[in-house]
């Protein structure tokens, strides 16, 4: 859901649209390799799609989830919006540990050029849980975070946090 | 400055999320009336096709349909969404739990009122409605006063609620014009209560609704919002005509106003097609095969509103109409919704710092809902034929059937709030 009253809202949503993008080829990826057969990691198209997955988790995920948490949360939490924000944190939580431990596998995998079948079993499971639990958190975020953020903060305020947010 | 977890903080501080008792309890309330409406379509000896009003097991499977399970819905999700989209909280939670038990056993007193032909209770059902209902809309005005965030969906919902007032008084009107014969015309004045119930109150919530949920369910951007004012107001208008030609008796006005509200429901569907081939979710479920049956249903059955208005077809076809509108459009379109809403509301209560969130995923029983969903459309279909041909027979077959979904929806719901108790244990 666009909220294009604020910029910050909108630089979110920005960032939301590009994850979604990443994890429709990460989605697209398992859905050609099950589980059960590992990948050839010589394919081009497999090694772009797990590098850009390692790079999107290191550092995308990490700073939009700093930011929310840094900056964005305690401004709404302080405006009444203590639940919303509680409930985004606790996504978040469950969502990191999740994205390191991809990044990890991808970045082995790439740098060894190969993936054990034990290995690319733990990446599916891993990036089928990533895929729902960041398209649930963005929904959430979309209709929640976004709604609040363009009602409850001030033209200058959502200048201030954008102009953060851009320099991150 | 970083938010540090503080449980006192948290405890009681659920702000725009309600206690999940209340919206749990109005969907739960739905899908019950939903079950009730089928079994008393399917043991009815009342004839269905051709049936124009009136008391009676067919009028109160119609109401249980209507009161029980579409404004119940509306008023479980109308508390949630609301605040969601005003980012404010609805002012009184305990408000919102009594039009809960104002309107719940008030459905159940006036349809079995109704159903068994006991007046009393059908007049103290009503009230007991009206009083929840009315609740419902001070509360929901209240928290559209002073928003300034998604105007287009505010709007949406104070038509819908002044449609909603006016489906009230009408239909009390016509309660107390079955035993005084007051009204010229208590057909017509039936008929803009129904036009203004279905189109205007749920119809109204459906579409404003829709640009909330069919983006955010979608993942995609939301609809072109002139286009949301397009249909906000021809739709508006729409209704004006239709209730005024109806209770003037003006034939040529509700024609106009199904025109204006087909108009309306085109560009609406022009809208959320837009929005979903802009998708960035690729897989969109059997959520959205509902959700689109249901905007063909919505065109179909102002088209037959057009025609009805017009005497192009006869009149007993008014009955095509509210299978068109009521099972076909409102209730396919709800179940649609609601099948997707109820899994994420659940995970979103048991999000708790602290806890790892369950997956949505996990607390979604999937074969439940694909046997709701053949089994509903087949009914709607099923209705459709038997009202044409003016078969008894095949209105029991598609009552049945329409047990058989009401049942399964049942079954999911069940299953989810099993999932979500486990959950919410640790386990």
């Amino acid at each position: 859901m666009l909220h294009f009253d604020s910029q910050t809202g909108r630089l979110l949503h920005d960032e939301h649209m590009a994850t979604i993008e990443l994890l429709q080829a990460l989605e697209t990826l398992l859905d050609r390799h099950g589980a059960k057969k590992a990948p050839d990691l010589a394919d081009p198209e497999i090694r772009l799609t797990l590098s850009n997955t390692e790079a999107s988790l290191n550092r995308e995920i990490s700073r939009h989830f700093g930011f929310e948490e840094e900056h964005l949360f305690p401004l709404l939490a302080n405006l009444g919006q203590v639940g919303m924000t509680y409930m985004l944190k606790a996504e978040h939580d469950a969502i990191l540990p999740v994205a390191v431990d991809i990044a990890r596998i991808a970045h082995d995998a790439l740098a060894a050029w190969t993936i054990t079948p034990e290995s690319w079993k733990q990446f599916h499971e891993l990036a089928q849980e990533l895929i729902e639990r960041e398209a649930c958190h963005i929904q959430k975020e979309e209709m929640g975070l976004l709604a609040a953020l363009a009602a409850l903060v001030d033209a200058g305020e959502d200048a201030r946090l954008a102009t953060i947010f851009r320099s991150l | 400055m970083s938010l540090a977890f503080s449980p006192s903080m948290a405890a009681g501080s659920l702000d725009r999320l309600l206690p999940a008792a209340i919206p749990f309890r109005f969907f739960a309330s739905a899908i019950t009336f939903n079950i009730a409406a089928w079994l008393v379509l399917a043991l009815s000896r009342d004839p269905v096709a051709g049936h124009l009003g009136g008391k009676g097991a067919v009028v109160a499977a119609l109401h249980l349909m209507t009161l029980g399970v579409l404004a119940m819905a509306a008023m479980g999700a109308g508390y949630q969404l609301l605040p969601m989209a005003t980012a404010r909280p609805v002012r009184s939670v305990r408000g919102s739990a009594t039009s809960f038990w104002l309107a719940s056993p008030g459905v159940a007193l006036f349809t079995g009122g109704l159903a068994v032909g006991v007046d009393a209770a059908t007049h103290a059902g009503a009230a007991l409605v009206a009083a929840g209902l009315t609740l419902f809309a001070m509360l929901t005005a209240d928290n559209l006063r002073g928003a300034a965030a998604m105007p287009l969906v505010r709007r949406h919902v104070q038509v819908a609620l002044v449609s909603l007032i006016a489906t009230i008084v009408l239909g009390l009107i016509l309660l107390v014009d079955w035993e005084r014969g007051f009204l010229p015309d208590h057909l017509a004045a039936a008929g803009a209560h129904a036009a203004v119930a279905a189109y205007g109150f749920m119809g109204m919530l459906v579409l404003g609704f829709s640009t909330i949920l069919v983006p955010m369910l979608a993942l995609a951007q939301a609809p072109d919002r002139r286009l949301g004012q397009w249909v906000l107001a021809l739709a508006a208008a729409g209704l004006v005509l239709t209730l005024l030609g109806g209770l003037a008796g003006v034939p040529l006005a509700m024609a106009g106003g199904a025109v204006l509200g087909l108009a309306a429901a085109l560009l609406h569907i022009t809208a959320m097609t837009r929005v979903i081939k802009r998708r960035m979710k690729k897989q969109l479920g059997p959520s959205f095969l509902l959700i689109r049956a249901g905007w063909c249903l919505l065109v179909a059955s102002l088209m037959l509103a057009a025609a009805l208005s017009l005497d192009l077809v006869p009149s007993p076809w008014a009955t095509l109409l509210g299978v068109l509108l009521v099972p076909g459009w409102l209730l396919t379109s709800l179940f649609g919704f609601l099948q997707r809403i109820m899994p994420i509301l659940a995970q979103a209560h048991l999000t708790v710092p602290g806890a790892r969130p369950p997956l949505v995923s996990a607390l979604t029983p999937e074969m439940p809902l694909k046997i709701h969903g053949m089994a509903h459309l087949a009914a709607v279909a099923v209705l459709t034929v038997a009202v044409v041909v003016g078969s008894e027979w095949l209105v029991r077959v598609a009552a049945v059937l329409g047990l058989v979904a009401a049942l399964s929806f049942a079954v999911f719901a069940a299953i989810l709030y099993r999932r979500a108790l486990v959950c919410r244990r640790g386990g």
